[in-house]
């Protein structure tokens, strides 16, 4: 749900994302547990560029958070393949996640460590593969085992192409946790009878409530299928703005 | 709850995997960029009876905000030289992998820390010192004095593996299933 609805001239992104980056922030202060600054989603409303301005404000909302008591832990963002490390500034710009989105202005964050975005996977199905899906997330998942800290959150896209079936699948993780449609429960039960459980070791629970699917129309020729995995502590924060 | 507390001995090589053990004395965070450098400049530190913890905390001021763990299976193939050299705990979540399993043979345990559960963690935790502080926050080696720091015996030293067998009965699941 929204937290707050602020009123921002028709340019000046900057104050929004630098306040919407604190929020965040300072959720995971309640619990005292900094989210991370690891990867993050976030989207924007329709025809806004990933601009300079933006960057600009998430880079202010990080500098602003490592500086705080308790502290967001200084971005931690080296350049592949060579590792070197990488000052703050750009390190924001590389993790962030740009859409033009046309049923809501709002812009979400939401954090998980390496541990979870390493095991996302991605397959580009035949449209013959169709009734495969579900063996394909659930043997995902299977060889994530303890590594994402289930139980997990899972975000599936399917359809659109490579790049845009991974975007589907981090915009589904933003989907409340509720009703599943009979794909879901599908995955979802398959999930949970694996008995990998809460972080590994074992249990009824790999998946916590929640398998979200998001379709995007695709090439007849195609079906790109993306898994990206939210771990339980599934920290985010929405905020939904007017835009004139 | 077996009470454990570093620098560990031959005590480790009883426990059995899926018993619970609570951890005080110090213990040493490394992850991935850590590991290589101890590998290229050696142990900044005794490594007789130490727990290496994998892990990037938050410190500010001299004191540990958050020391949750991180994804112990990137340090499969960097381990080897630690337990080697006389280290005798691993802790990290999500397991290891085959190879270390051999090399705690005998040797050595690997612990499980619930992930995300950073702030349990340290309150339990007073920092004493830091090693190759120039590889940044979350990759430098920070000495760390724990008090009762609940774990759960993941690999004992007979190569009993509780990851290992979740795994197994879970692809026997699946091939069940598909």
């Amino acid at each position: 749900m929204p937290q707050r609805i602020t009123r921002l001239p028709a340019v000046n992104w900057k104050p929004f994302l630098k306040t919407s980056t604190l929020q965040s922030e300072s959720r995971s202060r309640s619990v005292r547990t900094p989210g991370g600054s690891r990867c993050s989603t976030s989207r924007y409303p329709p025809h806004v560029p990933f601009t300079d301005a933006i960057a600009e404000g998430v880079r202010d909302g990080v500098r602003e958070a490592t500086a705080a008591i308790p502290p967001l832990r200084p971005p931690n963002v080296v350049s592949p393949p060579g590792r070197g490390r990488i000052r703050a500034p750009t390190a924001a710009q590389g993790c962030l996640h740009c859409i033009s989105h046309r049923e809501r202005r709002s812009a979400s964050r939401c954090s998980r460590s390496a541990g979870s975005e390493n095991v996302s996977a991605l397959k580009m199905c035949l449209p013959s593969e169709a009734g495969d899906i579900a063996r394909f997330i659930t043997e995902a998942v299977l060889r994530a085992g303890g590594k994402p800290c289930p139980p997990v959150i899972l975000g599936i896209g399917i359809g659109s192409t490579a790049d845009g079936a991974m975007s589907l699948a981090k915009e589904a993780l933003l989907r409340p946790l509720g009703e599943m449609n009979p794909l879901e429960q599908e995955i979802y039960d398959a999930v949970n009878a694996l008995g990998i459980g809460p972080m590994g070791l074992g249990g009824k629970t790999t998946c916590l409530g929640g398998v979200r699917i998001r379709e995007a129309g695709c090439h007849t020729a195609s079906l790109p299928v993306a898994l990206n995995v939210q771990c339980w502590a599934a920290r985010r924060a929405t905020v939904e703005v007017q835009y004139p | 709850m077996i009470r454990l507390s570093t620098p560990l001995g031959d005590e480790v090589l009883s426990l059995k995997a899926g018993e619970r053990v609570s951890l005080s004395g110090m213990i040493y965070t490394a992850r991935d960029e850590a590991h290589l450098r101890m590998q290229e400049k050696g142990i900044p530190f005794d490594p007789q009876g130490a727990a290496v913890y994998h892990c990037g905390p938050v410190v500010k001021d001299n004191t540990i905000i958050a020391a949750g763990p991180t994804t112990s299976a990137r340090m499969n193939e960097l381990s080897g030289f630690l337990v080697d050299a006389g280290v005798r705990a691993l802790i990290g979540k999500g397991g290891m992998g085959e190879t270390v399993r051999k090399e705690l043979r005998a040797e050595g345990v690997y612990l499980a820390f619930t992930g995300g559960c950073a702030a349990l963690a340290a309150s339990r935790m007073t920092l004493k010192g830091v090693f190759f502080e120039d590889l940044g926050m979350p990759e430098a080696v920070w000495a760390i004095e724990c008090r009762d720091l609940p774990l759960t015996v993941a690999i004992d030293s007979e190569g009993n593996d509780l990851f290992f067998d979740v795994r197994r009965k879970a692809e026997k699941r699946f091939d069940k299933m598909f």
